[in-house]
């Protein structure tokens, strides 16, 4: 980080050097061109800066603590190897122990033995010489007492010193711990506020994604250095713990030395005898077994200490992963919720979709109707539209033909004023000319009463006045006939104009006739244009409002009660429909029973009956038929039998006369007409058959002549 | 079912807060309305014999209301649920569907169209609206149903009604509701009838019926 302002060369601490940066005095080194601005630039310098400068710091102070913990280490590792020491001293001291019990019991065994081979005196002196060698062994033992004992206040002092030591040790590295989490604290919220600074000038500038990538390497570096910092303390806690451990087997220790001091001082001050040593030894030795077994014991917490701290992450780890696994359980239900939701939202779709389209119908199914209403109503817009046009265009030429029948009308009109115009005249001049023959005949009239009135003065004059007069009356007489047929032209021009006005103004008659003819069929056109304009907006308003419900139905859900009056009425109506056709079903076959049954025994009696009538004339006419053939045959000599043969009657006639069975005619009878069939027996009378049958046509004579034939016979033999 | 205004709806004191509408007031107001009013055109129309229905004061006017237990209690559970839905803002538009028993071919569709102001639903905002106005607008459409039966043609054939309700799409229903379809009619003529509205909830009201072959 390049250092601006202080004096150069000096180390600045880094509260001095967070100072620095905030005041703007400080900047880190930057690559040239990762910004864009020199906002941007400031910005994230000061904020990556003071970043850095946390980072820095934090990495300073976890390598000073790890320092400090290195120290302690190998303090602790010096304690672990004073308590070995002292263990080892402790079973030396043990061992002397032992020895010394071991030469009691010899002294005990000695006593006994002297005791129970001497007698009373001899157990007298050999007591007095025993406690004399007792006492010199037990001043031996006081003095080795007394050296342990010294050794013992050695060492408990030293463990007292150790233990304050440690004490400090621990106080210090308490200490240590609440700086260092204090600071790790404040790093902490420094961090995050630098954190939340960098995620807001992320929003704001370009450099977006080099500030997370940072952010993302600080973060890591960070989490790094929080692992870092939680083993240590996990070591920390550990060391404490050993510590801890360890200033309780000092003060176990230290009890017993005081114990074992308090006993040796005792035991040198009181004259007891050596069964109280021995009690004291016994105890001390007891102690030390105690002693052992809460070391033992003490190594077996630590080793369950290490354990529970093992597990006790285990189980961290473990909760972290249920909490992670029930977060995810907690999403996968609300997605299996959503999932029936939608799943419910689609069976109900599935049945408004079956319903309207059929219940095969697939979504590609529904998707072509729609589609196909959707093009049947452009389809129908775009025709609706076409008539709207093609009215639009009758429309204009209605009006242009409404127009054309005005200014035709209006020609008319002008037309029939000429007409009566031109009447008019006419008539005026038809006046004028029967005025003007007026006014000739007058003026003929005139003039003859002039000539006669000349003549009449003329005899008495001569004849030479009479030319003059008679001259001038002529004269005039043609000039007012030049003026009458001056004015019978003009009369006939005006006519002939008459008569070409009245042309022209039938011409115009017929123009408009034929005019008015096509303004009605236009009409009609128009009439059914507009029926069929307003069949169409009706198609299209009726597929407006479908359109419309569909878009109704597709934002909403249409939902009413099962059970409804509608439903009731249609089960009730059903119902009395079902049992209406079961009774009706009963009554039918009730009646259907009984009628059947009388129509079986009316209809069976019907055939008795008819079946006896039958066989009454069938018999009648076999009795009839007998008979009439035996008349046939005594009557007319043959004995007739009928036969049928492929639709064709033919009768067999048997001779009377004739003795031979095989000697018969047969004649087919067909529409009126008999006919005979050659037999044997025919052809033996040919003759006869081509006499009567083929020329002269006769049956009856054939028979007559055959039978008077075998009458003959019968009787000439 | 009397509107309770003053007590579901009104702050006491003063004629300002008298006029105030609650949520709750104007679900209960409008619940009423759909209540006569089914019941009216019922009676107007014939779908159940006179006698089936006796006469009650509302609204200024005689109204007829179904004593038919069945009815009475079908009527009852439809309309409560639609109060739990309008004052949700769920509910769109109810729709009385009368049709033949025979055929189940629909003749006509009475449809209530509901627009409801979303700001008082939330609570963000109150509204005020004096009772009178809405007694009165609610009295003009009950006498229009009553006057339809002129232009309405005449049900020959036994019919029996139905009640659908309009929802949003994502509106949960209890277990005896089901879906159905819209159940339009064929060929159809309408005639739009007056509205009334709460300033929480506007009412429209429209009847279709179906078109007699000429």
């Amino acid at each position: 980080m390049e250092v601006r302002g202080g004096r150069e060369g000096t180390p600045l601490s880094a509260a001095l050097k967070r100072r620095r940066v905030s005041e703007g005095l400080m900047t880190p080194a930057l690559a040239e061109g990762e910004f864009v601005n020199a906002e941007d630039q400031e910005v994230y310098v000061n904020t990556y800066g003071r970043a850095n400068l946390l980072r820095r710091e934090y990495v300073e102070a976890s390598e000073a603590k790890d320092v400090v913990i290195e120290e302690q280490r190998g303090e602790l590792s010096s304690l672990r190897q004073r308590v070995s020491i002292l263990e080892s001293e402790k079973a030396s001291t043990k061992a002397k122990l032992m020895a010394l019990e071991q030469a009691r019991q010899t002294k005990s065994l000695r006593e006994r033995t002297e005791s129970e081979l001497g007698g009373s005196d001899g157990a007298g002196r050999s007591k007095v010489g025993d406690g004399s060698d007792s006492r010199g062994s037990d001043s031996a033992a006081l003095e080795l007492a007394r050296e342990q004992q010294a050794k013992l206040r050695l060492l408990v002092d030293s463990k007292i010193s150790r233990i304050a030591d440690l004490e400090e040790a621990v106080a210090t590295l308490e200490r240590s711990k609440e700086t260092e989490a204090a600071e790790k604290k404040a790093a902490v919220g420094e961090v995050e506020r630098l954190k939340a600074e960098i995620v807001t000038l992320v929003m704001d500038s370009e450099g977006k994604r080099l500030a997370e990538s940072r952010a993302a390497t600080l973060e890591v570096h960070l989490k790094e250095v929080r692992a870092a910092q939680s083993q240590t303390e996990v070591r920390l806690a550990e060391a404490l713990g050993e510590v801890e451990v360890e200033r309780k087997k000092a003060l176990d220790a230290e009890k017993a030395a005081l114990n074992l001091q308090r006993k040796l001082v005792d035991a040198s001050s009181s004259a007891e005898p050596v069964t109280g040593l021995e009690l004291q030894v016994e105890q001390l030795e007891k102690e030390l077994k105690s002693q052992v077994a809460e070391i033992s014991s003490a190594r077996a917490l630590r080793g369950k200490l290490e354990s529970t701290e093992v597990l006790k992450e285990k189980l961290a780890q473990a909760v972290a992963r249920a909490a992670r696994a029930e977060g995810a359980l907690a999403s996968a239900s609300a997605s299996h919720v959503e999932t029936t939701v939608d799943q419910s939202d689609l069976q109900s779709w599935k049945t408004v979709m079956g319903e309207k389209f059929g219940q095969d119908a697939s979504p590609y199914d529904v998707l072509q109707n729609v589609s196909k209403l959707e093009k049947s109503v452009l389809q129908l817009t775009e025709e609706c539209g076409r008539t709207k046009a093609e009215s639009k265009q009758a429309l204009r030429s209605r009006e242009d033909l409404e127009r054309n029948c005005k200014s035709l009308s209006e020609e008319k009109e002008s037309l029939k004023e000429h007409i009566n115009e031109m009447k008019i005249t006419a008539l005026r001049h038809d006046r004028k000319i029967s005025l003007l023959q007026k006014e000739r005949d007058g003026l003929k009239r005139i003039i003859a009463s002039y000539d006669e009135e000349e003549l009449s003065l003329r005899p008495a004059d001569g004849a030479g006045a009479a030319d003059g007069t008679g001259h001038n009356s002529a004269l005039r007489v043609k000039e007012l006939e030049e003026l009458l047929q001056l004015q019978k032209a003009q009369a006939a021009k005006h006519e002939a104009e008459l008569q070409a006005m009245a042309e022209k103004c039938e011409d115009l008659m017929n123009q408009n006739e034929s005019h008015r003819a096509e303004a009605r069929a236009m009409k009609d056109s128009l009439s059914a244009l507009e029926s069929e304009k307003v069949m169409m907006t009706r198609e299209l308003a009726v597929t407006g409002q479908e359109l419309n419900h569909l878009k109704a139905e597709h934002n909403s859900r249409i939902l009413h009660l099962a059970s409804n009056p509608e439903e009731k009425a249609r089960r009730d109506h059903v119902n009395g429909l079902v049992a209406e056709i079961s009774t009706l079903k009963e009554t039918l076959q009730k009646s259907g029973r009984d009628v059947a049954e009388a129509t079986v025994a009316g209809l069976q009696k019907q055939l008795d009956s008819l079946s006896k009538r039958e066989s009454r004339l069938k018999s009648a006419f076999q009795e009839r038929i007998s008979l009439f053939i035996d008349a046939c045959y005594s009557i007319f000599g043959y004995r007739i039998d009928m036969t049928t043969e492929n639709k064709m009657t033919k009768f067999i006639l048997r001779p009377m006369h004739e003795e031979k069975e095989s000697l018969y005619l047969t004649f087919k009878y067909d529409s009126g007409a008999a006919e005979l069939v050659p037999t044997e027996y025919s052809e033996t009378m040919q003759r006869e058959v081509d006499t009567f049958i083929g020329r002269y046509k006769t049956i009856p004579a054939f028979t007559a002549n055959l039978t008077m034939d075998i009458f003959n016979k019968q009787t000439q033999c | 079912m009397a509107p309770n205004i003053e007590g579901a709806g009104l702050c006491g004191g003063g004629t300002a807060t008298q006029n105030r509408i609650s949520l709750k007031g104007s679900v209960k107001i409008v619940t009423e309305f759909f209540n006569y009013a089914v019941n009216s055109i019922l009676y107007q129309r014939g779908i159940y014999a006179p006698e089936d229905f006796k006469r009650t004061k509302k609204y200024g006017l005689s109204m007829m209301v179904t004593s038919d237990e069945g009815l009475t209690k079908y009527l009852s559970r439809v309309l409560t649920q639609i109060s739990g839905w309008l004052a949700e803002g769920k509910l769109e538009k109810l729709v009385l569907v009368i049709a033949s028993v025979h055929t189940n071919e629909v003749l006509e569709r009475w449809a209530f169209d509901i627009e409801t102001e979303q700001d008082v639903v939330e609570g963000k905002k109150s509204v005020e609206k004096p009772e009178k106005e809405i007694m009165s607008e609610i009295q003009a459409i009950i006498r229009q149903i009553t006057a339809s039966v002129t232009f309405l043609p005449l049900l020959s054939d036994p019919c029996a009604f139905d009640l659908l309700v309009y929802t949003k799409k994502d509106t949960s229903a209890p277990q005896e509701w089901e879906d159905s379809d819209p159940r339009y009619i064929i060929n159809s003529e309408s005639v739009k009838l007056r509205s009334f509205t709460t300033k929480v909830h506007k009412v429209d009201t429209m009847v279709s019926y179906k078109l007699l072959d000429e």
